[in-house]
């Protein structure tokens, strides 16, 4: 195979003429490129220099902005020098000449000395005198359009600028449509005359700099105001009250006067924005500005001294209440003597506000002022109110706490099943094993009060529960596993007054005099399990099974089948345990209840009553037969030996 | 010579004459068949490709007279196998038969099939059963029979034209992806216009009517096929072939939308080859010593049409695969 370069050679004069032409081509179109974009450079340069910037357009900034026109040259030289390969262009030319790739094929099979291949560049040859540059047009027509459009715009835009002058740039200040402002531009003004007076011409300028420094400061002060006030008149309003018990809170006090926000007033907050505002947009000199904070700080001295002067007169007037009021039935003279201290921290938390303030200050200070002297006034008023809201405050702190207390309570919801039938458990033990109830419970902490059952305080606080209050085998102890909580309805059942005692009880095991059963819990939570399960440590013996039965059954996790298991074991082998008897009065109890509720129909819809029955129709074991309504505490206990035979269980 | 044997040498051709040749076997077989331009050229491209053709179209349209005449025209045998769903393997490749001689002895006996034919016309190939229908793909592929443990060569050229009626559908066994790729071509057999009907019934209902006369032999043909393989492609129209088949693969990033969306899976290597080829053979037919991108995309419709399977989606739309060859025409760039 030899190459024969001469025989491709008007191949290859097509396709650099197609480079070249394709080069030019994109050179055009880089310098359209170019142009486009420097014209809207030019235009967004216009319209910056003229509006933004202080200097505005002029004709030197105008010409800085037209060298963004190199960009033509730019573009025009980087559409030249992009690498265009020989075979691309022929390529090219093929397809935009129809000349199905004779070219390209020629020149990529140069150095074929087939006969096909001899035959191909003959064909090629034919057609590589093809004129190429029509067939790499510039594309002035599509291009125009835009081009032109970005020339116009870029005249209008620099002709704008500078022929208009719209003066945003330079805003004048519009303190002469205020009214007269403060006694600083007074100040100003006769320090100006009499500077001029003297002959300090230079003094007099700086001065009259300064005064119009000040107005704009009144400008921006009247403008925060007023954004101020649309803004809070735009605050949503505060939301709707909780579900949760609602107490109803005493009349703020002087003190917290403090806090609520005006619409008229300006807060520290916005002092400092406004501050910042200003120091941002003020070009003042260290003199100036030295005179400027002196002026500054002489008002808000004057503002001050008028507060203390105010004060005095407020705190005269509140002793000579006081004094009227000295043989008041709601206090002595002393509490009398503190809630006017109480006033005074007020009085002097409202100087400090108004102090902050201090631009705003005088007629603010004196509207609050009047607020105050119209409270004082009631002192008398006042008092029996503060004790009423003492006492409610205590009663909502104690309403709070018995809410969350029975918050938590209810929404252990296994829990609180075991508590039932706990209690229930209680309720249906023989004498005997309320007697180690209570020995066990009076050994865990707790001491017998009356008819209700209350944790001593000087127990055994850091008890451990598998100490001495937990019968050792059993899993009392262990976290989380201790005896189900007794709740109110244990104590209602007794004897007890319903709330106070159940609270007392709740209060003294959560306020730290743990019970054997709140220690062995591990919680931190006194509220919790561990705060509930020292009622019953006692019951150590029963906790084993008990906790078999109460903890698995009264989750509800387990199926019946197995439920069924678990209660049949235990009527098998809990037998020879001994525990057979408290067992079984554990389940009878629980069948007892469950036909108890199922039959009141307050409890129980009699639409759900079939359901419920076969429910526990399906988990009673063998030997717990359905008792009468009379509950199992009629029934005569098992014998702890009585096996009860498979026979006996009924399956549903 | 005797019609089964393969030629001895064949004969050196021209671009020209194989334009020339090309040229009289189709205005020979114009003589009879009446319009259907695009068939009787896709048909002589896929015999001289050595490619099989599927002719697609209703009964009635001359696609027995086409392949019959093109048979004629080529001096090549000619059979026709009518494909029925009772139609057996053997039926098409032949078997041996047992028969008894002069002397009373007994042996097997060749008997060779219909397939043993130049030009076979496999008419309404879908009504018979897959096991008939994969007999037919040794034979075109592999060019070659297998009886009773017995492989016989299949006479050289060899050329199998399909016919398949689109509307009749019931009772039918639609071609498997397997035996569908074998076929070079496929090519739509489109009802006749109105001048072409008018001549038609010109010259079907006169006394004389008209008749193919040879204008070539099978070793022009396998001559022509020879030159075709010569013609030079360079490696962007090659690339630009395989883009294209590689875009009817859903599978393949970067694949159209269409392909994507309706497409189930694409051609395969030999859809390629088929493009490749007949693009050599069109640019030679246009004059030309190269193949282009024109060539590739003027014949991608038949080639890729039946290649081109699609999903449930694109067949509950009633997406043609025509269609989906454009649209991938026009997604792939050049």
């Amino acid at each position: 195979m030899t190459k024969d370069p001469a025989s491709i050679a008007p191949i290859a004069d097509a396709a650099r003429r197609a480079v070249r032409s394709w080069k030019l081509q994109r050179s055009a179109i880089g310098g359209m490129l170019g142009l486009l974009v420097a014209l809207h450079a030019v235009a967004f340069w216009a319209v910056w220099r003229e509006f933004m910037a202080e200097a505005g357009l002029t004709v030197g900034a105008l010409l800085t902005g037209l060298s963004f026109l190199l960009l033509v040259p730019l573009g025009a030289l980087v559409g030249w020098l992009r690498p265009l390969p020989v075979a691309r262009a022929a390529h090219e030319l093929d397809l935009r000449a129809g000349l199905d790739d004779r070219l390209s094929t020629a020149l990529e099979f140069a150095g074929d000395d087939t006969a096909m291949a001899r035959m191909q560049r003959v064909d090629a040859i034919s057609v590589a005198n093809v004129n190429v540059p029509p067939f790499f047009p510039v594309p002035w027509q599509r291009g125009a359009p835009w081009l032109l459009a970005a020339l116009l715009l870029c005249l209008v835009c620099v002709g704008g600028a500078l022929t208009f002058e719209l003066g945003l740039h330079a805003p004048e200040p519009i303190a002469e449509s205020l009214a007269p402002a403060d006694d600083l531009l007074e100040a100003i003004q006769s320090e100006k005359e009499r500077l001029l007076e003297a002959g300090d011409k230079a003094g007099a300028r700086i001065l009259d700099d300064m005064a119009r420094e000040v107005r704009k400061i009144q400008v921006r002060r009247e403008e925060l105001k007023r954004r101020i006030a649309e803004r809070r008149a735009a605050e949503p309003p505060p939301p709707p009250a909780s579900e949760e018990p609602q107490i109803e809170l005493p009349p703020p006090s002087a003190g917290s006067k403090k806090s609520e926000k005006r619409g008229d007033l300006i807060t520290a907050e916005d002092l400092e924005a406004l501050e910042a505002d200003m120091v941002e947009g003020l070009e003042m000199t260290e003199a100036q500005m030295g005179d400027l904070t002196s002026q500054l700080f002489s008002s808000t001295r004057a503002a001050k001294k008028l507060n203390e002067e105010f004060h005095h007169h407020v705190e005269h007037e509140m002793d000579v209440t006081m004094n009227a009021q000295n043989t008041s039935q709601w206090g002595t003279g002393q509490s009398q003597a503190g809630k006017t201290q109480e006033r005074m921290d007020g009085m002097d938390m409202l100087g400090q506000g108004a102090q902050s303030d201090r631009l705003s200050s005088m007629g603010d200070v004196e509207s609050q002022g009047n607020d105050m002297i119209t409270r004082d006034l009631s002192a008398e008023s006042q008092a029996a109110h503060d004790s009423a809201h003492d006492q409610q405050h205590s009663f909502n702190e104690f309403l709070k706490d018995f809410v969350k207390d029975m918050q938590g309570t209810v929404a252990e919801a296994a829990m609180g099943k075991k508590a039932k039938k706990k209690s229930k458990e209680v309720q249906v033990s023989g004498p005997q094993a309320m007697a180690d109830k209570k020995d066990a419970m009076a050994e865990s902490g707790f001491e017998e009060v009356g008819d209700m059952k209350r944790s001593s305080g000087d127990g055994p606080p850091e008890e451990p529960m598998g100490g001495e209050s937990s019968a050792p085998g059993d899993g009392a102890g262990e976290p989380g596993d201790g005896p189900p909580p007794d709740d109110l309805s244990n104590l209602k059942s007794s004897e007890g007054s319903p709330g106070e005692d159940a609270i007392a009880i709740k209060a003294e095991s959560g306020g730290g005099q743990t019970s054997a059963g709140a220690s062995g819990a591990g919680t931190g939570d006194p509220n919790a399990e561990g705060g509930r399960s020292g009622h019953l440590a006692g019951l150590s013996q029963l906790s084993g099974p008990l906790d078999e039965v109460l903890g698995k059954l009264g989750e509800g996790s387990l199926p019946t089948e197995e439920r069924k298991q678990l209660f049949d074991r235990l009527a098998r082998h809990k037998v020879q345990a001994g525990l057979a008897s408290e067992a079984d009065d554990v389940l009878l109890d629980y069948f007892a209840q469950a036909e108890e509720l199922i039959a009141d129909e307050e409890q129980l819809s009699p639409l759900f009553r079939d359901f419920a029955t076969l429910y526990f129709d399906s988990i009673r074991p063998g030997h717990a037969s359905r008792t009468s309504s009379a509950g199992p505490a009629d029934e005569p206990p098992r014998s702890s030996t009585e096996p009860a035979g498979p026979d006996a269980r009924s399956v549903p | 010579m005797n019609r089964h044997d393969p030629p001895p040498s064949l004969p050196d051709l021209t671009p020209d004459q194989f334009r020339d040749v090309f040229s009289r076997i189709e205005a020979s077989i114009h003589e009879v068949v009446v319009g259907m331009d695009d068939v009787v050229r896709g048909c002589l491209m896929g015999l001289v490709a050595g490619g099989n053709v599927l002719l697609e179209g209703v009964p009635g349209l001359g696609k027995t007279l086409l392949v019959k005449s093109v048979g004629d025209a080529l001096s090549l045998s000619f059979a026709r196998i009518q494909f029925t769903p009772d139609l057996m393997p053997a039926d098409i490749t032949g078997t041996k038969l047992v028969v008894e001689d002069e002397h009373g002895g007994k042996r097997f006996e060749l008997h060779r099939g219909p397939v043993f034919h130049h030009v076979v016309l496999a008419d309404e190939v879908n009504r018979a059963t897959p096991k008939t229908q994969s007999a037919m793909l040794e034979a075109m592929q592999e060019r070659q029979v297998t009886i009773l443990g017995e492989t016989l060569k299949l006479p050289s050229p060899f050329f199998v034209v399909a016919t398949q009626n689109p509307l009749e559908m019931d009772g039918t066994y639609p071609l498997p992806e397997a035996q569908l790729d074998r076929f070079f071509f496929k090519l739509q057999v489109e009802f006749p216009s109105l001048d072409d009907l008018r001549t038609i019934l010109d010259r079907t209902t006169r006394r004389d009517t008209p008749e193919v006369q040879p204008v070539c032999d099978g070793p022009t043909l396998l001559a022509m096929g020879k030159l075709a393989r010569d013609v030079m492609v360079k490696q962007a129209v090659t690339d630009y072939a395989i883009r294209l088949v590689l875009a009817t693969h859903p599978e393949i990033d970067g694949a159209p939308e269409i392909t994507s969306r309706y497409v189930r899976y694409g051609a395969s290597p030999r859809g390629a080859q088929a493009l490749l080829l007949a693009a050599k053979i069109r640019a030679l037919l246009e004059g030309r010593a190269n193949a282009s991108h024109d060539d590739i995309a003027a014949i991608a419709r038949p080639a890729l049409r039946h290649r081109v399977i699609l999903n449930f989606e694109g067949e509950a739309e009633g997406i043609p695969s025509d269609h989906v060859v454009e649209q991938i025409l026009k997604a792939v760039p050049r």
